[in-house]
C-alpha cells in the first residue's frame, strides 16, 4: 500500500517519519491519531524486516530522546518527550508479529465489526486438554515435561504467526473480502489463549 | 556548559562523580570521596557521614543508617526488620514512615525524604568544596526495581536538599554506561550484558542490549529489600545465639547492643572476604559482659545461601522476560559492595557459566555512570543514548479488586497510554480511580501508589461521558496523570493523592523549615567540629609541654596558658566563630615552637589539624 508522504513543517522536505525531519533536524508536531507506520516511516503493510525496523527506531531515538533536549525550550522538551513516547509504543507494537497483526487489522477494518471471540474449530477442546495437563504438570513440578509442554505451545504459536503474512497478502489482493479479516481475528484470538498458557509456565534454566 | 554531577545515593555509602577533562571520575579522593549514608542528631541539626558513623555506638538511638530502605515504604511492607533498627520508626498519616528522635515529651519526627536530603546536602557540599564551584543540578541513581513511590521519594529528597534533579537513572544502567563507555574496557562493543547489582539494601538484575550508540535495557527484576544489610542481620542472629549459650540471660534489645552486634557483623563479613575464618570479640559494657569467638567462612556462606538463591531466582525471571538463556549473555558485570563477597561471586559465576567483569571498582561504577549521564544531559556529548524501562506494570483497580494493567512492566520509557473512563449514575460529576503498581493479578498483591479524583465532569446520562485519562511515565520512570472529557472537550481536574509520598505542599514546608534552621545548624555543626579540634590541640600542647619549657620564654608559655583558658571558656559558649578566632590565636602563639627542630614535627601536626578543620 502506498504511503502518503507528508512534508516537514519547517523546511518542507519529504518526511521519512512523521515525527522528525532528517533534512533540517526539526521535531514535528503530530496529531493524536498518527499511525504507527507513519511514526516509523514504513508503508502500511504486515511485511516489515525486523532489522530495518530496529535500525529506524534507533535512528529516531537518537534524534528524539528527551536526553538531548535538556537545555531546549520547555515546549520542545515536551514535544521530544511525547514523540519518544509514541515512538516507543509504535516500535513495541510493530516489532512482534502478533501485536503488529492486531494493530494492522484494526487499522484496516475501521468499519467492519469483527467477532472478537471467534476461535478455530476444535480449538477450545484442545485448549481445555492442554490446560488440564499443564495444571497437573505444575502440581507435580516435572521440569522435563514442563519444558516439553513449553516447546509444544511455542510451536503452535509459531504456526499461527506463520499465517499472518499470507492472510494479509490475500487481503491486499481481495480488499472487498470481509472473511479474510475475520480469519485474522480468529488467529489472533487463538494466539492469545496460547500466550496465556505459556505465561503460566515458570522460568527454568 | 553547566555541570550536572552524578550522585549514587546508596544504602550504606553515597558518592558523586563527574566528567573531568581527563575523563569520568568520582569527586574527591580516597576516603573523602565516600560519604557514609549515616546521620546523627545533635541538638537541632545533623552530623552526616563519617562523623555520624563514629556515633553509631555512643548515640545509637539518635544515629540513623540504611534510610534508603525506608524510602517510599510503609511499616507493613517493612515487616519485622524494622524492629532490628536501633533507632525508632513510627508511622504517620497516609502510612508515611517517620524516624522518631528524642524522648517521649520532646521528640521530633523526620521523614526518610528529609533524612536522605541531609545526606544529599553533605554530598553536595563536599563536591562543591572539591570542585570549587556550586553544584545545582544532579543525576541521582536509584535501584532499577524502585517503584513510583520510591522514585518520587528520592526526587523529593533532592528537592529538599536544594538540588534540581536533571534525571533519575537506574543503578545497573548507570553501571552499564560506565562499562560501555570505558575506553580501556575489554567489553564487546555490541552484545547482551547482564548487570548483577547487590548493594547494601537492594538487589537488581538488568539485561541490556548494547548496539552502536544505544544502551537498551531489555528487562529488569529485583528486590528493594535485599542486600548486604541482610547478610549482617543473619550474622547478628548467630552472634546473639552464641552469646546466649554462655550468658543465658543476655538481652540485646537496647539500641547500644544492637549497634555493637551490627558493627561486629559488618567487620566479620568484611574479614571473611579475605580469609577463611576470623576472630571476633564483643564487649557489652552496660551489661558488663564480654564474649569472643571464631566465625568460619563456611558458616557465613551457608547463612547467605538462601539470599543468594533469591537473587538467582530474579535472574531466572529476568531471562524469561527477555526470552534469553544464560548461554546467550555475552558479559556479566558486577556492581555493588556485596558483590565483593567471594561466596556471592562464586554463585553468580556458576549460574551464568562465565567469570564476571570487575574492571571498574564496584563501589564507584554507579556514580561514574551517573556522572557520564549528567554530562550528556548538560549537552557535553551525544555519542550514546540510554533507553531504560519501567520495572513494574502500572494500572488501576477494576471491579472485584482486580489489577488492570495500563502500562506493562519492562516497557521502554518515556511512554504514554490512554484509558477511557465513564460514569455509573446520571449526572455524576466525579470519578475516583485507584492507581497501583505491580505484576500480580489482584490489587491486594500490588502497591497502592495513590488515588486520583476526576472532577468537573459535565453532568450527563450515566455512561455518556468519555473521560480520557493519560498515564505518562517520563524518562525518570515517574508517573503523571492528566485527563480530558472527550464529549465536551473539557479538561477534567485531576488531583493525585500519593499513598506513600509527600505532597508538594509538604515538601515546601520542610524546605522552609530547613532554611530557618540552616544558620543555626551550620553554627552548631561548626561548634562541634571546633570543640573537637580544641581538645586535640590541648592534648598536643600538654603532651609536648616539656619541649615548650626548654624552648619558649616564661612569658610566651604564660600567654599560651592564658589563651588555653580563654579557649576553654569559649568551648562552653555557643558561638562557633568566636571559638574559631580564639583557636587561631592559640595557633599563632604556639607557632614559635616551630622554630625548634623538636617542636617542628609536633607543631606541624597540631596546626595541620587545625587547618583541616577550618
Amino acid at each position: 500500500m502506498a504511503l502518503e508522504q507528508s512534508a516537514c513543517q519547517k523546511c518542507e522536505s519529504v518526511l521519512v517519519s512523521r515525527l522528525f525531519c532528517f533534512s533540517c533536524n526539526a521535531l514535528q508536531t503530530f496529531p493524536n491519531e498518527v499511525d504507527f507506520f507513519e511514526v516509523l516511516g514504513f508503508p502500511i503493510s504486515f511485511e516489515i524486516k525486523s532489522a530495518e525496523l530496529e535500525e529506524r527506531y534507533q535512528q529516531l531515538s537518537l534524534e528524539l530522546h528527551p536526553d538531548f533536549y535538556g537545555s531546549a525550550p520547555e515546549a520542545e522538551k515536551r514535544l521530544s518527550e511525547s514523540a519518544t513516547a509514541i515512538l516507543n509504543t509504535a516500535f513495541n507494537t510493530l516489532r512482534e508479529p502478533t501485536s503488529r497483526a492486531d494493530y494492522l487489522l484494526h487499522l484496516l477494518c475501521k468499519k467492519q465489526k469483527l467477532d472478537e471471540r471467534s476461535l478455530p474449530d476444535g480449538f477450545l477442546g484442545e485448549m481445555f486438554f492442554l490446560q488440564e495437563s499443564l495444571d497437573e504438570l505444575l502440581e507435580s513440578g516435572n521440569e522435563a515435561e514442563l519444558s516439553g509442554m513449553r516447546e509444544d505451545l511455542n510451536g503452535r504459536q509459531k504456526n499461527i504467526e506463520a499465517d499472518y503474512f499470507p492472510l494479509f497478502k490475500k487481503f491486499e489482493d481481495n480488499p472487498e473480502d470481509p472473511e479474510i479479516l475475520q480469519q485474522l481475528q480468529t488467529h489472533l484470538n487463538a494466539e492469545r489463549y496460547l500466550r496465556r498458557l505459556l505465561d503460566r509456565i515458570p522460568a527454568i534454566d | 556548559m553547566e555541570r550536572i554531577i552524578g550522585i549514587d545515593l546508596g544504602t550504606t555509602n553515597s558518592l558523586s562523580a563527574t566528567v573531568f577533562d581527563e575523563g569520568p571520575e568520582v569527586i574527591g579522593e580516597g576516603e573523602n570521596a565516600v560519604t557514609p549514608s549515616v546521620l546523627s542528631r545533635i541538638d537541632s541539626g545533623w552530623l552526616v557521614g563519617q562523623e555520624a558513623q563514629e556515633r553509631r555506638i555512643s548515640n545509637p538511638e539518635k544515629t540513623v543508617f540504611s534510610i534508603k530502605r525506608l524510602m517510599g515504604r510503609d511499616l507493613k511492607e517493612l515487616g519485622e526488620s524494622v524492629y532490628e533498627l536501633p533507632y525508632q520508626v513510627v508511622e504517620g498519616e497516609r502510612n508515611l514512615l517517620k524516624v522518631r528522635i528524642g524522648e517521649s515529651e520532646s521528640y521530633k519526627d523526620f521523614t526518610p525524604q528529609e533524612l536522605s536530603a541531609e545526606i544529599l546536602k553533605k554530598v553536595k557540599q563536599r563536591a562543591e568544596e572539591s570542585l570549587g564551584e556550586p553544584v545545582e543540578k544532579v543525576v541521582i541513581t536509584v535501584p532499577a526495581y524502585f517503584d513510583d513511590a520510591q522514585r518520587q521519594a528520592t526526587r523529593a529528597a533532592a528537592q529538599i536538599a536544594g538540588l534540581e534533579v536533571a534525571r533519575i537513572i537506574n543503578e545497573p544502567t548507570a553501571a552499564a554506561i560506565a562499562y560501555g563507555l570505558d575506553e580501556k574496557r575489554d567489553l564487546q562493543k555490541d552484545g547482551l550484558v547482564a548487570v548483577y547489582d547487590l548493594g547494601g539494601g537492594t538487589f537488581d538484575i538488568s539485561i541490556l542490549k548494547l548496539s552502536g550508540k544505544i544502551f537498551k535495557v531489555i528487562a529488569t527484576h529485583g528486590n528493594t529489600q535485599l542486600g548486604g544489610d541482610d547478610f549482617d542481620q543473619a550474622v547478628v542472629e548467630i552472634l546473639k545465639s552464641r552469646v546466649q549459650q554462655e550468658y543465658a540471660e543476655a538481652e540485646f534489645d537496647d539500641p547500644e547492643s544492637k549497634q555493637i552486634l551490627k558493627k561486629a557483623a559488618e567487620s566479620i563479613k568484611i574479614e571473611l572476604s579475605l580469609s577463611p575464618e576470623t576472630d571476633y570479640s564483643l564487649e557489652f559494657p552496660k551489661q558488663g559482659k564480654s564474649f569472643s569467638g571464631v566465625f568460619k567462612v563456611e558458616d557465613f556462606e551457608s547463612l547467605i545461601a538462601p539470599m543468594i538463591e533469591q537473587t538467582l531466582e530474579s535472574c531466572r525471571h529476568v531471562l524469561k522476560e527477555a526470552k534469553l538463556s544464560t548461554t546467550q549473555i555475552d558479559e556479566v558485570v558486577l556492581v555493588g559492595g556485596s558483590t565483593v563477597v567471594p561466596g556471592v561471586r562464586k554463585k553468580i559465576e556458576s549460574f551464568f557459566g562465565r567469570s564476571p567483569h570487575v574492571a571498574i571498582d564496584p563501589y564507584k561504577v554507579v556514580a561514574i555512570g551517573a556522572g557520564i549521564q549528567g554530562h550528556l544531559l548538560a549537552g557535553g556529548r551525544r555519542d550514546f543514548l540510554l533507553l531504560d524501562v519501567i520495572p513494574l506494570a502500572l494500572g488501576i483497580e477494576t471491579l472485584g479488586g482486580t489489577f488492570s494493567k495500563i502500562i506493562t512492566g519492562n516497557t521502554t520509557i518515556p511512554i504514554e497510554e490512554k484509558e477511557t473512563f465513564t460514569t455509573n449514575v446520571d449526572d455524576q460529576t466525579s470519578i475516583d480511580v485507584n492507581i497501583f503498581q505491580g505484576e500480580r493479578e489482584l490489587i491486594k498483591d500490588c502497591r497502592a501508589l495513590g488515588q486520583f479524583k476526576l472532577r468537573g465532569i459535565p453532568p450527563m446520562k450515566a455512561g455518556l461521558p468519555l473521560v480520557e485519562v493519560m498515564f505518562r511515565v517520563d524518562a525518570n520512570g515517574i508517573l503523571t496523570v492528566s485527563a480530558i472529557e472527550k464529549r465536551s472537550g473539557k479538561k477534567a481536574e485531576i488531583e493525585v493523592i500519593p499513598f506513600h509520598g509527600l505532597t508538594q505542599f509538604e515538601i515546601e514546608r520542610i524546605m522552609e523549615d530547613s532554611f530557618e534552621h540552616a544558620i543555626d545548624d551550620f553554627n552548631e555543626r561548626q561548634l562541634i567540629e571546633f570543640r573537637q579540634t580544641a581538645e586535640r590541640v590541648f592534648r598536643g600542647i600538654e603532651q609536648n609541654w616539656n619541649v615548650a619549657e626548654s624552648t619558649l620564654s616564661e612569658m610566651e608559655r604564660d600567654e599560651i596558658r592564658k589563651q588555653m583558658e580563654v579557649v576553654r571558656q569559649s568551648i562552653k559558649g555557643q558561638d562557633s566563630q568566636v571559638l574559631k578566632a580564639q583557636l587561631d590565636t592559640l595557633g599563632d602563639l604556639t607557632r614559635p615552637l616551630a622554630d625548634t627542630a623538636m617542636g617542628r614535627s609536633i607543631l606541624a601536626e597540631l596546626q595541620g589539624e587545625v587547618e583541616l578543620n577550618q
